[in-house]
């Protein structure tokens, strides 16, 4: 899952991993099996699954469970940082045919929105889990904004990467000795604006990163990435739920940070140590704030998370960052046999129970207790860290939906600039819904305003 | 000076200044058959065929036919959002590059040509090693250079204004820091291909020049530069052409600005790549292809037309 290595790990995996990429090419369309094992079984069509490095314990784990198992198991770059590997694979397999024992029939995706980009015309290449997956399973698997399209599940969520509140109990003590952490967005502001005034160069969070719109936007139900019909979308950054939170956000401009998480500059100016509060991924808190990492934090011991602020409209939602997608094409010759890997690897207590295999939290909920068991110890304030975390789990607002274009490369391409350059994000929630228009036309999407 | 096969080198158009004669052309060398001649060329028509103009005429034919109608796709990719400003970004690119390449290369060789040989050489060696990091390397050594917390030259970043990487690599930037990229990789080779032309002047030329009065600025500018010329034309030919097709490096810093500032059809050739890729439209993807094989040739062909380049004495 992209979001749990640090930018700077992805970027060298991204650079030296382009050999990886070329191996694959090489193996997949030589039709070969080149660099992959196959277990047993010679005269049966193995089933082709396409994993990520990150997901290489889960891939062991299932090697010593299922030891007679006929699968190819194929390492890619699991789509990091929508690098666009999944699509452009699966459109040459639309041209040239899918074949069984060949092209994938299991593919694990980095990126969170695109059970929506290849489930979508003109791909469609993804398999309905309802038809493989009891709903009974299926159910309790959290997060599925991203994978209930037009009344199919295209996907299971691997792991919950709800946002939380992630609070320094330190410097909140040092800082606001007589006060709780904010649990409003306004409050979150006034104690920015606080900030600010009182103790310049701290921060209540970071802004101008491609994932924000994920964190403000996506955590206020802002609807200008919902889908709302069969390639329809709403797309209103003049609904209140945009224009609130956006006013706030900039009411303490001053205390988000420009930097981005494990850049050179991140980690030169130890920007993690000057993080009072920030909402982020349930992942960040053991991601960012260790000490002495490559991200110089201030050490998970003196970070707690809170429940995520409640919406400007006094919903209990919150966003979600990253996390990963299992899929079955629609193409497999054994979608049974594919749905059920997929749900192994989803549900297993061997797998999503044990933090040693898994990093994140489980998105499967009865798997969740058995992980978090694991937190103990590493954050302050344990208990009510654990709860917070389970609870935000529960809360993903399902009206930020997956799209056949990327929202993080967007805001990242045409909001970032002007934000870096210090404009404001209520102007640039107009640029922002502007191109995400645009993006949507040209997909073939009808839009939609209000 | 000139070597036995120069025919094809900028000494032919002497005999018109009503110097000496020494551009004629070279007779091949007696008793050597045509036939082995033949054969090469018959071998590298079939590469070309095969790989040059087999793939151009699927992108013609991809463009043209397409299920909704004849000329649609070329619709579809001038009617793209992203169309206008791929090629506003790389002209903008080429404008800077072009420009600056041409008066430093053609400046710096009629300078280099100036000094002592060894000293001469030196200068060339030097010039040339920016040239070895082609492509991607020099992206990457690039991504550290742009970086104001890694920069060996941070404080010229500082000075600029720039705190941050993404201050750095700011959307106005980037042509500008584009064409800085394509200088160091492409004008230390293009300095050699120049000195070697205007080693190709006869040294009887350049002295009756001297003893008529001409200084170094005056030959420099006279008679150097007329005759290497057709290198220039030739070094803009291949130059644009290169230059309208930018893909590594946007990409490779687009990767490595982790999706801000960049985006993946910054350039048409991106643009193409991205809309075949991402969204199955290789039709679209075929027109832009055209449109960039089209402006290409144009160019090209009005380069050659304008600077005589094939034009035998």
């Amino acid at each position: 899952m992209k979001s749990f290595m640090s930018r700077r790990v992805r970027l060298l995996a991204l650079l030296a991993g382009a050999a990886v990429v070329a191996a694959l090419v090489a193996a997949t369309a030589g039709g070969s099996s080149a660099g992959v094992s196959s277990v047993s079984g010679k005269t049966a069509t193995p089933l082709v699954v396409w994993y990520d490095a990150a997901r290489a314990a889960y891939v062991k784990e299932y090697k010593a469970t299922h030891p007679h198992a006929n699968v190819k198991w194929v390492l890619y770059s699991g789509d990091n940082n929508g690098d666009g590997t999944l699509q452009s694979k699966f459109s040459l397999y639309n041209r040239v045919g899918w074949k069984a024992g060949v092209s994938p029939d299991v593919v694990f995706d980095e990126e969170n929105y695109e059970a929506g980009w290849l489930g979508l015309p003109p791909f469609n290449d993804l398999a309905d889990l309802k038809q493989y997956v009891p709903k009974s399973v299926w159910s309790k698997d959290q997060g599925l904004g991203d994978c209930l399209i037009n009344g199919k599940l295209l996907c299971l969520r691997n792991d919950n990467a709800a946002n939380v509140l992630w609070v320094n109990t330190k410097l909140w003590k040092q800082f606001f000795p007589s006060e709780n952490p904010p649990t409003t967005w306004a409050q979150y502001a006034a104690d920015g604006q606080a900030l600010v005034k009182n103790h310049p160069g701290y921060y209540i969070g970071e802004f101008g990163q491609p994932w924000d719109a994920e964190t403000y936007l996506w955590g206020n139900e802002c609807p200008i990435n919902q889908a709302v019909g069969n390639q329809v979308l709403l797309d209103n950054p003049n609904s209140p739920n945009c224009t609130t939170i956006a006013k706030l956000i900039d009411s303490a401009l001053g205390a988000f940070t420009h930097d981005g998480p494990f850049t050179t500059a991140w980690v030169n100016n130890k920007t993690a140590q000057h993080m009072v509060m920030d909402v982020g991924a349930i992942w960040q808190g053991g991601a960012i704030y260790p000490s002495g990492s490559g991200s110089e934090g201030p050490g998970t011991n003196v970070m707690a998370a809170y429940p995520p602020p409640v919406a400007t409209n006094g919903a209990h939602v919150t966003g979600s960052i990253g996390g990963g997608l299992w899929m079955v094409t629609s193409h497999s010759s054994q979608p049974k046999a594919a749905a059920a890997l997929v749900q192994y690897m989803v549900t297993s207590p061997k797998i999503q129970g044990d933090p040693a295999v898994t990093q994140g939290l489980p998105a499967y909920a009865p798997d969740q207790d058995a992980w978090l068991k694991s937190l103990n110890g590493v954050f302050a304030n344990p208990e009510a860290t654990i709860a917070a975390i389970k609870a935000a789990a529960g809360e993903i607002w399902t009206g930020w939906s997956p799209v056949p274009w990327s929202v993080e490369s967007i805001f990242g391409n045409t909001v970032t600039p002007g934000l870096v350059g210090g404009g404001t994000f209520s102007s640039a929630l107009a640029t922002l819904a502007g191109n995400i228009k645009s993006a949507a036309q040209s997909a073939g999407w009808q839009v939609k305003s209000h | 000076m000139s070597l036995p096969s120069a025919a094809a080198v900028p000494g032919e158009r002497i005999g018109r200044r009503g110097s000496r004669a020494v551009g004629r052309r070279e007779r091949p060398p007696a008793g050597s058959s045509p036939t082995a001649g033949y054969f090469f060329v018959a071998l590298y028509v079939a590469l070309l065929a095969l790989l040059g103009i087999a793939p151009v005429g699927y992108a013609i034919y991809l463009a043209l036919a397409n299920s909704h109608g004849f000329g649609s796709s070329f619709a579809d990719a001038f009617n793209d959002y992203r169309f206008v400003p791929a090629f506003e970004h790389v002209l903008e690119f080429m404008g800077l590059w072009l420009v600056s390449q041409t008066i430093l290369v053609v400046g710096l060789t009629l300078m280099l040509h100036n000094l002592a040989p060894r000293v001469g050489a030196a200068f060339r060696f030097l010039f040339y090693i920016p040239g070895a990091l082609a492509g991607a390397a020099s992206v990457i050594v690039w991504l550290f250079m742009l970086d104001p917390t890694a920069s060996p030259f941070a404080f010229v970043l500082h000075w600029l204004g720039y705190a941050q990487f993404d201050n750095a690599v700011a959307p106005g930037n980037l042509p500008a820091i584009f064409a800085i990229m394509a200088f160091w990789t492409g004008a230390g080779g293009w300095i050699v291909v120049m000195y070697g032309a205007l080693n190709n002047i006869p040294h009887e030329l350049i002295e009756s020049a001297q003893i008529d009065g001409a200084n170094a600025f005056k030959t420099a500018l006279f008679i150097k530069l007329p005759l290497i010329r057709k290198w220039v034309v030739y070094m803009l030919v291949l130059s644009f052409a290169g230059g309208t097709q930018l893909f590594v490096e946007p990409t490779v810093l687009g990767s490595a600005a982790l999706g801000v500032g960049i985006s993946k059809y910054w350039s048409p050739n991106q643009l193409a790549w991205f809309v075949a890729s991402q969204y199955d439209e290789v039709n679209e993807a075929a027109a832009i292809s055209v449109v960039l094989l089209v402006l290409g040739l144009a160019i090209a062909a009005l380069l050659v037309w304008r600077g005589r380049l094939f034009e035998a004495e």
